[in-house]
């Protein structure tokens, strides 16, 4: 661990000037709309579970960002909690926060780091506990602070790692130095499982979980925030745009402020204009009949590509590989990666169109697609050159 | 003919090469005392957080392809390389994120595009492929096949590969070694400004950006510049060449002028 001591620590020293530009001053200014930029904006206020800790319901994720002024205007306007990580921008994105903070009273911002160690086949390494330790030094280093309010155990997927006891005991030890004042787990899948372990760890204060409308799997979901909120447990939710963009985002985000189990969101605005869009819902978070009606679409809207379900499989005469080929027009369509298409298609050995000779398709695509035209459309790319998609 | 294919079949994507990951596999070379390892990953758009997590917005917002895994392990040791390899929409685009992600004092090496080296790790940009190798193993012939594989897959994936032109616009005086990125979209947390190329700069003590747009063209770039004066609530008919201070509420003074497609500029804070 010291060559990743050595690295990081001229990381701190040297590299961070580069690419970051750091104000030394808030500068007194007026918004677009005429009011101060340091009136802090009304928004509904949380408390995020036993931490005691009060936070508006818009929180910022710092992971995008480049621009300190838009995490500074974010403050003005009233963020008070933002979520880094060790690994974002390989460790830039700290810096920032910390150059930031370093004039700011302790007090008057939440922050959240995140930690992540290597695992290989999902598991973790003997040295997982010595290797989250060395990563929380460098990131305290770099953020420049005693403590962090949250350090998460970052991107858990499985209760088995929720409840790695190696690397729990190193947050207690942590928690109980003062070094982070809370201890959580993050999570991007399988989310319900995590969640649930680290209700029954009886050790997390804090769970940051993916949490959008589009999710397929909201009723556990659902089911386990309800639980952790009920026993204690802060609820942060992330990924509320569902990574997707070309999304509503007033009604994605209301949407998650309807959840009273959800604490805050972090949603990670990158613009000006995207930051006043995000305050706009915090300060008025009812959905609007319009934005009802896109989140009701949302739900009965067929996905643009294939869920890969494989309810089709059976259905097809030709017993074609129907999933196969819509990822193929996944890549091609959604992707613009005609390559890869035209490499999966090839490997599948059809002639032209293999539905030519159905008069009808039986399949019946659970997510309403145009089965027999999708496959039309991408089957031709079988006899495309190569060159052409080079 | 051709050209009916590419209407057919998305331009934007096809003028872009790319190596599918069996072929990016094919290029890796032997390396003595290691072996190639047989497990290809591959990740998309959809599911890039799977595999990196929160840190796929970053490589999503330079307009990420896909990202193909690859690994070698040692002979006779659990020790192995993990090599990721980032395609992204164009060079600019794998530029915007090597660039966000590289570390001045490196030891930078003459690999593909630029590469550069730290203990355990090498990184380095070539075409439209950003790469990132790692290990935990600490050996001299670790870091050696570390140099091997990275050369030989650097010349395979765009022999060609340079860095971005545009850069070359920026002064070199007073320029902060290797400070120079690029800002696919949103420049200064401006959505009218989109893409911009910029570089730290330092002289008698103070420090300030430079910066460059390509606008496309001149009217766009005009047309730019007139978005940012309204922004300001700044009345002014900008000329071209003419230089243009813009009071910026949230990052304070900018200046600029425009001179045919680009708008070149500074920043203070």
């Amino acid at each position: 661990m010291k060559n990743l001591n050595r690295r990081h620590f001229l990381r701190l020293t040297a590299a961070g000037s580069a690419g970051l530009f750091i104000p030394s001053k808030l500068p007194a200014v007026t918004s677009r709309t005429g009011r101060p930029e340091t009136e802090k904006i009304n928004m509904e206020y949380r408390t995020l579970g036993r931490t005691g800790i009060k936070v508006p319901v818009l929180s910022m994720g710092v992971m995008r960002a480049d621009n300190p002024n838009l995490v500074k205007a974010a403050m003005r306007s009233g963020i008070v909690h933002f979520d880094t990580a060790h690994g974002y921008q390989e460790g830039k994105n700290e810096l920032m926060l910390g150059k930031i903070f370093k004039d700011m009273p302790r007090e008057s911002f939440v922050v959240a780091t995140k930690i992540k160690v290597s695992a290989r086949g999902g598991t973790f390494g003997k040295e997982a506990p010595e290797e989250f330790m060395e990563k929380f030094n460098i990131s305290m280093q770099r953020l420049g602070l005693d403590y962090v309010d949250i350090l998460y155990f970052h991107a858990i997927d499985s209760r088995e790692a929720t409840l790695y006891e190696p690397v729990l005991k190193v947050m207690q030890d942590l928690k109980k130095q003062g070094r982070t004042k809370n201890i959580g787990v993050s999570t991007h899948s399988n989310e319900p499982e995590v969640i649930n372990a680290a209700v029954d760890s009886g050790v997390y204060d804090v769970v940051l979980t993916s949490y959008n409308f589009k999710q397929k799997h909201l009723p556990e979901l659902n089911a386990a925030i309800d639980r952790a909120a009920d026993a204690g447990l802060g609820v942060v939710a992330m990924k509320t745009m569902a990574g997707a963009k070309d999304i509503n985002i007033p009604a994605a985000l209301k949407w998650v402020f309807q959840n009273k189990n959800i604490h805050t969101a972090i949603p990670g605005f990158t613009a000006f204009d995207e930051l006043d869009v995000c305050l706009a819902c915090a300060t008025n978070p009812q959905l609007t009949g319009d934005e009802k009606n896109y989140l009701a679409q949302a739900d009965t809207a067929p996905s643009l590509y294939c869920q890969q379900c494989n309810s089709c499989t059976t259905q097809c005469v030709k017993h074609l590989p129907i999933p196969d080929l819509m990822r193929a027009y996944m890549y091609n369509y959604g992707y613009r990666y005609p390559a890869k298409a035209k490499t999966l298609v090839a490997e599948l050995n059809l002639s032209g169109n293999p539905c030519a000779s159905c008069t009808s398709c039986e399949v019946k695509c659970t997510n309403g697609f145009a089965v027999a035209e999708k496959v039309r459309d991408i089957a031709r790319i079988a006899a495309v050159p190569q060159e052409f998609l080079a | 003919m051709k050209q009916l294919f590419y209407f057919f079949f998305l331009l934007p994507a096809v003028t872009v090469a790319a190596q599918t990951p069996a072929q990016l596999r094919a290029c890796l070379p032997e390396v003595e005392g290691w072996t190639i390892a047989g497990k290809v990953e591959s990740f998309t758009p959809e599911n890039l957080y799977d595999r990196i997590n929160g840190a796929a917005d970053a490589f999503l917002s330079c307009n990420f392809a896909e990202m193909t895994q690859l690994s070698y392990n040692r002979i006779n040791s659990d020790a192995y390389i993990t090599i990721q390899c980032y395609r992204h929409d164009t060079p600019p685009d794998a530029y915007c994120i090597y660039a966000g992600e590289r570390f001045p004092d490196a030891e930078f090496l003459d690999i593909g595009a630029e590469g550069y080296r730290e203990p355990q790790m090498l990184n380095f940009l070539s075409g439209s492929v950003y790469v990132k190798m790692e290990t935990h193993d600490k050996s001299a012939e670790a870091n050696e096949a570390l140099e091997k594989i990275a050369r030989t897959l650097a010349a395979k994936i765009d022999a060609a590969s340079t860095l971005p032109a545009l850069l070359q616009r920026l002064p070199e005086a007073n320029k902060v070694e290797r400070s120079e990125l690029y800002v696919s979209q949103s420049f200064l947390a401006h959505k009218f400004l989109h893409s911009a190329y910029m570089a730290q700069y330092r002289e008698n003590g103070n420090e300030y950006r430079r910066f460059i747009i390509d606008a496309g063209t001149p009217d766009a770039a005009k047309q730019m510049i007139r978005e940012y004066l309204a922004f300001a609530k700044q009345d002014a008919a900008p000329e071209e060449k003419e230089l243009i201070v813009i009071n910026d509420r949230y990052n304070g003074r900018v200046d600029v002028t425009w001179d045919g497609q680009y708008i070149i500029g500074r920043t203070y804070e």
